[in-house]
This record gives C-alpha cells, sequence and structure tokens, in this order.
C-alpha cells in the first residue's frame, strides 16, 4: 500500500517536472502579408496551436488553413481552393528548434533573440526554414515573435498564369504567441 | 441604322453591369454569421467527437459550414482584437469560437459554467474544433 503511494507520488512528481518545462498556447496568431502590383493580401490566423519546450528549445506549430481570415471573401474563397487547397491540405505545422536555448533565461524577465530552424509543412510540401526569433519573458510568462518569408512556389502553389506578373512570389509570414505555463 | 445603335447600348449597359458586378464581388465582405441559416445544430462535445473519431469524414460535412454549437461554457477571453469563448467538449479537446469583432459586445454578461449556443463557421480540429466569425444565437441563451 504504501509502496503504491510512494510509486503514484513519484509518477505524479515525474509528469510535472515533465510538462513544467513545457509551455504552450492554443490562441497563436499567425498572420501572412504580400504586396504586389495587383492587389495587397493579408489574412491572420488567431488560433495556432503551439509547445516549446524551455529544457531542450524544441518548439512546434500548428495551424487550421481555413482558419485564415481575409477582410475579402472573395481573396479567402481563392486562398482556399486554388492556392493552398486547404481541403486536401487542412493544417499547416512548424518543427523546429532554438540554436542556443540555453542563453534564452526563462526565469528571468528580458528579451533573447534566437535563431529558430525547423521544417514547414504548407500544401503537403516540407521545407526548411530559418529565422531569428525573439523569446520574452516578463513576469514569468513568455511570448514569442518572429518574422520570416517563404516562396510560393517552394511548397507548388501555383499562381494562374493570367495574374502571375501581378501577385508577389513571395509572402511575409508573422507570428506572435503569448504561452501559458502548463498545470 | 437605328437598330446598330440599340445594340451598341445594349452592349455598353452590359459591359457596365459586369464592370459594376466585378467591382461588388472583388469588394464582398463575409456574411454576418448571425444572419444566416446554420447547416448544422450540434452540442459541442459531439462535434468534438465526431472530428475524434473520423477527422477526414468531419472536416468534409462541417469545415466552412456554419453550424451551431451549444455547449457549457468553460472560459471567455478577450484579446486587443478578438473575444473567444472556450465551450466544454468533455475531452481532451473542446469548441473554440472566435468572435466577430461586430458581435464581440455579446459576450459581456456571460459566465463560465453558463449553457450557451454559438453560430459560426467550422475551420477544422488541431487540440480543439475551432469556428470563426462567430456569433451568440440569441434565441438559445438560457441564464
Amino acid at each position: 500500500m504504501k509502496k503504491g503511494m510512494l510509486l503514484a507520488a513519484a509518477l505524479v512528481a515525474g509528469i510535472m517536472t515533465f510538462s513544467q518545462d513545457r509551455i504552450f498556447t492554443r490562441k497563436g496568431e499567425i498572420s501572412f502579408y504580400s504586396k504586389a502590383p495587383l492587389e495587397n493580401i493579408e489574412a491572420h490566423n488567431k488560433a495556432a496551436v503551439s509547445v516549446i519546450d524551455k529544457a531542450t528549445g524544441q518548439l512546434e506549430f500548428s495551424v487550421l488553413m481555413k482558419g485564415f481570415e481575409f477582410e475579402k471573401a472573395l481573396q479567402q474563397e481563392h486562398f482556399n481552393e486554388n492556392y493552398v487547397e486547404s481541403d486536401k491540405y487542412p493544417k499547416a505545422s512548424f518543427k523546429g528548434k532554438m540554436a542556443d536555448v540555453s542563453k534564452v533565461k526563462f526565469t528571468t524577465d528580458g528579451s533573447y533573440t534566437v535563431p529558430v530552424s525547423g521544417q514547414l509543412t504548407l500544401h503537403g510540401i516540407t521545407k526548411e526554414v530559418t529565422a531569428n526569433a525573439t523569446i520574452a519573458v516578463k513576469g514569468g510568462l513568455v511570448s514569442g515573435h518572429t518574422e520570416f518569408t517563404i516562396v510560393v512556389d517552394d511548397y507548388k502553389i501555383s499562381i494562374p498564369a493570367l495574374v502571375k506578373d501581378k501577385i508577389a512570389k513571395t509572402v511575409k509570414i508573422t507570428v506572435n504567441a503569448n504561452y501559458e505555463n502548463m498545470k | 441604322m437605328k437598330k446598330g445603335k440599340i445594340i451598341l447600348l445594349a452592349l455598353a449597359v452590359l459591359l457596365i453591369a459586369a464592370a459594376l458586378y466585378g467591382w461588388r464581388e472583388y469588394h464582398r465582405r463575409h456574411p454576418d454569421t448571425a444572419t444566416m441559416e446554420a447547416a448544422y445544430a450540434i452540442p459541442a462535445p459531439a462535434l468534438v467527437k465526431a472530428f475524434q473519431d473520423d477527422e477526414n469524414n468531419a472536416n468534409k460535412q462541417y469545415n466552412d459550414k456554419v453550424i451551431k454549437v451549444s455547449g457549457t461554457v468553460v472560459k471567455i477571453e478577450h484579446n486587443d482584437s478578438t473575444q473567444t469563448v472556450q465551450l466544454d467538449g468533455q475531452s481532451m479537446g473542446g469548441v473554440i469560437c472566435q468572435f466577430e469583432s461586430s458581435h464581440g459586445g455579446e459576450l459581456k454578461e456571460l459566465q463560465p459554467g453558463q449553457p450557451v449556443s454559438i453560430k459560426g463557421v467550422c475551420t477544422g480540429m488541431l487540440l480543439d474544433v475551432v469556428l470563426v466569425r462567430c456569433a451568440l444565437d440569441k434565441n438559445t441563451i438560457t441564464k
């Protein structure tokens, strides 16, 4: 009986240290912006899920493609139907790692810039992406921010020939996430 | 001669109509979910279960559709630009409802634990099923 309790306590403690290293959010914000002669395209998604392991610096994001909201309904329909084919590829994800996580003091207020690299999967294609991320710590809470540019052609997203020269071939992606500590 | 003029005039009218249609279509906004008929009415735990059991099928059935979800409020969050209500899914995941900014004010009196019915457009499931462009379904608010 006592042994069983001890075992249970050890197990709980084990899980706690395991989860204490992880911070997460289900309300990460991912936006993209592309500027071009024909039209600027801008969309926001505020329900990205992200987890960071503070011990190893590993991090993950995933996002629903249909959750990107455009001001213009037509742009949103074209984005889903013709460009990212969100019925076929409903999610995009990123799995990566901070280069030197020991430089980030998760317990001390401050702002830290770290290179992050990993694999971005979009439209069924996976590519290596590297970008600098800013990790801010304030009052025990962690937030992350980054910006990077992708080439749409890399992800086999085809632009119709008619508008090929009028739509930007690159897209700037902005990520903002306020993490919660796992309880 | 007269006939030619009429044809020309008809063509001009047609052209203007087409241009007008194109312009309006290009600038078309999303319709307000509150005014739209829901394709499905479903309790939050059943919606979450549908996605957990067969995600592909649930994506096909619910994505892009206006659905009316009923459930218990777990959490209400106000960010600068978005209001979010989380409904209990009675499992690991729940239903996250992101409100249209014009409907954010409807949440003022909402409390955790309250049963509620929300209309929104389904976008799929990550940890939770996510609905966007949500509005409170006013007829079914029970206090």
